[in-house]
């Protein structure tokens, strides 16, 4: 019965990808014809011609769309327009970096907003509450791009103590990660600070204070635990703000990770590329959705039992 | 040893919400002997659960108490705190939003006997089961592990009785603790609470706005209104001979199985910041002198053992008499005894997750005759709600058909339903939530006019000013909104709305269980006059076996979605026939020599 | 129970006081953003005849001045020069016109699309309301920027409604999701069923009677969503894929600044801060609209 429902949210994640791969081929087809957007536009019509003969535009659509799926499945993601070089190897190496970048990210994420969040909700209405939401409204509205440059200003031009670009030290990640983080941090200690406020107010919370539970046992015992289920989801979100994130970032600091590569193939018409990097997002995203899913059914049990009921 | 000490003591209770910024309970004062279970009483409003919240420190910063308050003989303000779970316990109307839905009963039960009597938990792990036994949780040792959304509102009820007992508390409060339940299920909660009482020598403090049930339980009763206590005393003698009016305008406005009358009582209960000067009730009191509207009574003795806070008693006992003039048949006028609409052999299914479907009604039979009112009876899930579905036409059968004049009643969203929607009409148990909030009551009620195109502006304006009159509103409520109205009027403009379309059958859905007895008592008088003048048929969805005499000619009995008894009231409440009704009216909490 | 009831209710009537009464109640905070706000829209309507020079007229003699700066040919540039000694508080009028432009129209269209769908989702149920789930689930599950990436590495860039419309979709499952849900409660145990039943139409019931309800929901979604346009512009525009010259948004002129932050600093910070300004006053208006307008999650004292 547990292998049925993760059975189905596995099947309900593959449609996902389903989704995106149909999207991004008919995107591709349909929105422009590719030979066109990727010569000049003085070629001889007859080269343009014989373009699509040679990569097949010319045949039924359906007919497209079944051999685009065929070349996937062998991991073919077309190549690259300006050296040939095989696209999903061109993404590949740049995956590290964007990783450190975006796992990092996450830790500062999770270890940055929940505590502000919980500090928030149990010192409601004082100083401390207003403080921790003026800065979490100001961290979420603050474009990461100029954050980012405003690190630059401070720590790199002013202070002299960071440098503004490179990738090998660790220091490297500070300015990039601060830069990535905040938003998300703000978001998360806003999230986790009005779901520890609603369940604080909860019944079963003014139960335990009438049979005698400590306040410190209520909060770190029956609140927090239970307050942090939903944020499972929020942290689902996260995955795809850092994704985005990163592309902003990458470009700041000039880390040499995916999204740069994203914002350089898209003004350069690297089609392949792009593609390979949109069927990427969504496969990283489809895992995150999985991941939080099955974290759902191993924490709740009310999902649990739903799960294991067969409803 | 325990047992001379005195459970609960509060005197001079006044307890202040800054944000209304006036005192929300006032010079209160309330004590609890062992083994006595003392009975709150009072309708919405009045400031029961407040009292309780008050005596047990769980009002957080927005209140400020002042008075004495002794728990079992421990008697400071900040102790209290302290000797919650020990000295005192609560129970709550919705046990089951009152667990930890994250944790199993067993573990939240074991962590709290363990803290409570400072035991392993390995001890504390027996002593739980055997308190799980003692609530009668059916198969404990198998229960322990359920978390509380797996349990019944009744079970989980006694789970929150098993955590109330793990620190053998000399006191309990009880709020509400068998508003949410069944009837079957309320009696049996009540002998436990009694039976733990009994074995125990516990004081209970028992909070509802249910007289039947204060008589079933308790020993002694405090009548509450708009924070002050206005009576007190033995529950027989003031349920016998009530002293202050407002008791016996509680006591007049509840239904019995006997078929009282419930007379009401007018207006309602002024909120803290706008209490009256002089005595509160006096605004909605029929024996009111003018020195009641000036000078506030105090609690005084009344007679042995009784306290009542009037200053113009009843004497006698000739409210409490004129009260129970025994309406006992519903005027038996000459109903034609044509059938308006027929249920024959219906069955309905519901879908349920997983491509599986749910049969919430099999096999019903039954007819409703033109102007004849007949009452649904049954607990929940037994598909009672369905009955009125189908005859609305918002549900089809799976079987069987459904007829109205002998047509069948066509489905929700068909042409057909358009025209149908001028014959049959709802009345649900939320009036809240079927009005719109955001449009006048006037709007709503003039709006099936708009809807199906009927007369000038000028008459539908007509039409919506004679509606507010006939409900008793005036038209001075055209232009309230919802959330400005008490939850009364707003049912009586549901039933404006209802009537505007002049419907030959009102389907009422639990119409008056959300309401308080008072108000519930003038609805269905409401409703009595209505269907006299308008000529209607009337189908009376309800749980309140009660309210049926007063209201009903007939009773149809659902069971698990089949009907297991259909007759006339009389024959139904005094001569039952199925098993099934017979443990209904056992149930139904009430003294029990009326019953005899 | 019974005061519970009772105080259930009193903040309801006082939340619509409190809104009735308008900002003129309200926190400073809450005006300060209003100021800057209407500030702001202010310039957006008439930045024409405003601004002091043309912003795109160069003077090469006049480079990266600082701020306050009078030039020898007598000019006087309030918040400086850029690189091409393009005076930056004209382009800067300019470019809030433009980014205000688009995340006002951007924000229309998805409001109204999504909401369109969502009550297309209520309205129909079964397969019409399973497909559009799915693509709301599609939609909240992918970053919006890779699908507007990889849009604009297909059409290229310099299509300007493309982009708008574009940039106007982020957000659109929010609203189909909010609008579809509320509807549906609605539908299913409230006013809207008791409509049905006294045989008002789909069109009167959702109209009249639902629209007005979900309103305040959508109207605070919007406040959430407008930020998030204004970000998704300006730094589309900040990496190059966006708004394209000659026209300039606040996330042209902060690239271009970010290559003179050793001589020139000022050059992004206006930009940047103009930007930030607008993002964060709009998310206090909307928070304070979302616990005026919704009792339910009214939080603090």
């Amino acid at each position: 019965m547990m292998i049925r429902v993760i059975t189905r949210r596995i099947l309900r994640a593959l449609l996902t990808l389903f989704l995106v791969v149909t999207f991004v081929f008919f995107v591709l087809r349909l929105t422009g014809d590719p030979v066109s957007a990727m010569m000049p536009d003085d070629t001889d019509p007859a080269i343009m011609d014989q373009m699509r003969e040679d990569w097949g535009l010319n045949r039924p659509l359906a007919v497209q769309y079944a051999d685009y799926w065929m070349g996937l499945a062998q991991g073919d993601f077309g190549n690259a327009y300006r050296d040939g070089r095989p696209a999903l190897e061109v993404v590949s190496e740049r995956i590290p970096a964007t990783l450190t970048l975006t796992l990092t990210g996450f830790a500062f994420i999770v270890i940055v907003g929940f505590p502000l969040g919980i500090l928030a909700a149990i010192n409601r209405g004082t100083v401390i509450d207003r403080g921790i939401m003026t800065l979490s409204v100001t961290g979420f509205s603050l474009p990461n791009f100029f954050l980012g440059i405003l690190l630059i200003l401070l720590f790199s031009v002013q202070l002299r103590l960071l440098p503004a670009f490179g990738s090998d030290k660790w220091y490297n990640l500070l300015m990039p990660v601060f830069t990535l983080g905040t938003a998300g941090a703000a978001v998360i200690a806003r999230f986790v600070r009005s779901s520890m406020l609603e369940v604080l107010s909860a019944p079963y919370i003014r139960a335990a204070r009438a049979r005698g539970v400590q306040e410190r046992q209520i909060i770190w015992r029956i609140a927090l635990p239970n307050a942090a289920i939903p944020t499972i989801t929020v942290l689902g979100f996260m995955v795809g703000a850092l994704i985005s994130g990163s592309i902003v970032t990458e470009s700041v600091f000039a880390w040499p990770g995916i999204g740069r590569l994203l914002i350089d193939s898209v003004t350069q018409r690297e089609l392949a590329i792009v593609q390979t990097i949109v069927m990427l997002t969504a496969f990283s995203m489809v895992v995150a959705n999985l991941t939080v899913d099955l974290l759902y059914l191993m924490i709740d049990p009310r999902q649990r039992y739903a799960a294991t009921s067969g409803a | 040893m325990t047992g001379e000490r005195v459970p609960l003591a509060i005197e001079g209770l006044t307890v202040y919400h800054h944000a209304v910024d006036a005192p929300v309970i006032e010079n209160l004062a309330l004590s609890v002997k062992p083994g006595e279970i003392r009975g709150l009483v009072g309708e919405s409003g009045s400031g029961k659960s407040i009292t309780c919240m008050a005596a047990l420190g769980l009002l957080n910063d927005d209140w400020q108490i002042s008075g004495q308050i002794a728990l079992a003989g421990n008697r400071t303000l900040q102790a209290v705190a302290e000797r919650r779970g020990f000295d005192a316990a609560m129970i709550f109307q919705d046990a089951t939003s009152s667990l930890n839905p994250i944790q199993t009963i067993g573990q939240q039960l074991t962590e709290t006997v363990a803290r409570l009597r400072r035991l392993s938990r390995a001890t504390a792990r027996r002593v739980a089961l055997d308190l799980l036994k003692r609530v009668d949780l059916p198969e404990p040792e198998a229960r322990y592990d359920y978390y509380p959304f797996q349990l019944s509102g009744g079970q989980n009820q006694r789970v929150m009785i098993a955590l109330a007992l793990a620190g053998q508390p000399r006191i309990l409060f009880a709020d509400e603790p068998t508003t949410a339940l069944d009837v079957t299920i309320q009696s049996q909660i009540l002998e436990l609470l009694k039976s733990i009482r009994d074995e125990t020598g516990m004081g209970i403090v028992f909070v509802t706005h249910d007289l039947g049930v204060i008589e079933d339980i308790c020993d002694t009763v405090s009548v509450m209104y708009s924070g002050r206590i206005v009576e007190s005393g033995p529950v027989t003698d003031i349920i016998d001979r009530p002293a202050h009016p407002y008791t016996s305008g509680l006591i007049s406005s509840m239904p019995t199985l006997a078929g009282q009358i419930p007379a009401g009582i007018a207006g309602q209960v002024p909120a803290p910041g706008q209490r009256p000067t002089g005595c509160a009730f006096a605004p909605r009191c029929s024996e009111a002198r003018p020195d009641c509207r000036t000078e506030p009574p105090r609690l005084v003795a009344f007679s042995a053992g009784r306290d009542v806070a009037c200053l113009n008693p009843l004497g006698g006992n000739h409210a409490a008499e004129q009260s129970r003039l025994d309406h006992r048949h519903c005027p038996n006028k000459s109903t034609r005894q044509e059938p308006i609409a027929e249920i024959k052999n219906a069955a309905c299914d519901y879908r349920v997750g997983g491509g599986g479907v749910f049969r919430a009604v099999s096999n019903v039979s039954f007819d409703i005759n033109d102007r004849e009112s007949v009452a649904v009876i049954g607990e929940s899930g037994s598909g009672k709600s369905t009955i009125g579905k189908l005859l609305l036409g918002l549900e089809a059968p799976a079987e069987g058909e459904i007829l109205f004049s002998r047509e069948p009643v066509p489905l929700l969203g068909t042409v057909l339903h358009r025209a149908y929607a001028r014959f049959v009409q709802l009345v649900p148990q939320n009036p809240y939530l079927s009005l719109d909030p955001r449009a006048t009551i006037g709007n709503q009620i003039r709006e099936p006019l708009i809807i199906h195109r009927i007369g000038t502006q000028a008459e539908q304006l007509h039409k919506r000013d004679e509606l507010l009159e006939a409900v008793g509103l005036g038209p001075e409520f055209a232009d309230r909104y919802p959330h400005e109205i008490s939850g009364g009027q707003c049912q009586r403009a549901v039933i404006a709305r209802a009537l505007c379309l002049q419907p030959q059958m009102l389907i009422c859905d639990e119409a008056t269980a959300s309401l308080d007895v008072s108000v519930q008592a003038r609805i269905i008088a409401l409703l009595r006059e209505l269907q006299e003048r308008f000529q209607l048929s009337l189908v009376f969805i309800t749980h309140d076996l009660r309210i049926i005499r007063s209201l009903c000619q007939k009773v149809a009995v659902m069971q698990k979605g089949e009907l297991v008894e259909f007759g006339t009231a009389e024959q139904v409440l005094s001569t039952p026939s199925h098993p099934y009704t017979r443990a209904l009216l056992a149930a139904v909490p009430e003294k029990k020599k009326e019953l005899a | 129970m019974s005061a519970k009831a009772n105080a259930a209710s009193e903040p309801k009537k006082r939340s619509r006081l409190r809104f009735t009464r308008g900002l003129g109640q309200s926190p400073l905070l809450v005006r300060c953003a209003a100021v800057w706000l209407s500030l702001v829209v202010f310039v957006a309507f008439f930045a024409q005849w405003i601004m002091p020079y043309d912003p795109e007229a160069t003077s090469l003699l006049a480079r990266l001045e600082a701020p306050g700066t009078s030039t020898r040919t007598g000019a006087f540039h309030l918040l400086g020069t850029d690189h091409l000694g393009r005076d930056l508080f004209s382009r800067l009028l300019t470019a809030i016109q433009l980014t205000m432009a688009v995340a006002v129209f951007g924000t229309v269209f998805g409001a109204i699309v999504g909401s369109a769908i969502g009550f297309i989702a209520a309205r129909f149920r079964g397969i019409v309301d399973d497909l559009i789930m799915v693509l709301v689930d599609f939609q909240a599950s992918m970053p919006f920027v890779i699908i507007a990436l990889s849009v604009i590495a297909v059409t290229g860039t310099g299509n300007l409604l493309l982009f708008v419309l574009l940039v106007g979709f982020q957000g659109w499952e929010r609203y189909a999701r909010i609008t579809r849900g509320m509807t549906l409660a609605a539908v299913n145990h409230g006013y809207a069923s008791a409509l049905s039943l006294l045989g008002a139409g789909t069109l009167r019931v959702y109209l009249r009677h639902i629209l007005p309800n979900i309103a305040a929901a959508l109207i605070v979604q919007i406040t959430i969503n407008f930020p998030e346009t204004v970000l998704l512009e300006t730094s589309m525009s900040f990496l190059g894929v966006g708004i394209q010259p000659p026209n300039t948004s606040l996330g042209n002129l902060l690239s271009y600044g970010r290559d003179y932050l050793l001589n020139a600093w000022w050059i992004a910070a206006v930009p940047g801060f103009a930007i930030f300004f607008t993002t964060l006053a709009m998310s206090i208006i909307g928070d304070w609209l979302r616990d005026t307008l919704d009792p339910t999650t009214r939080s603090g004292a």
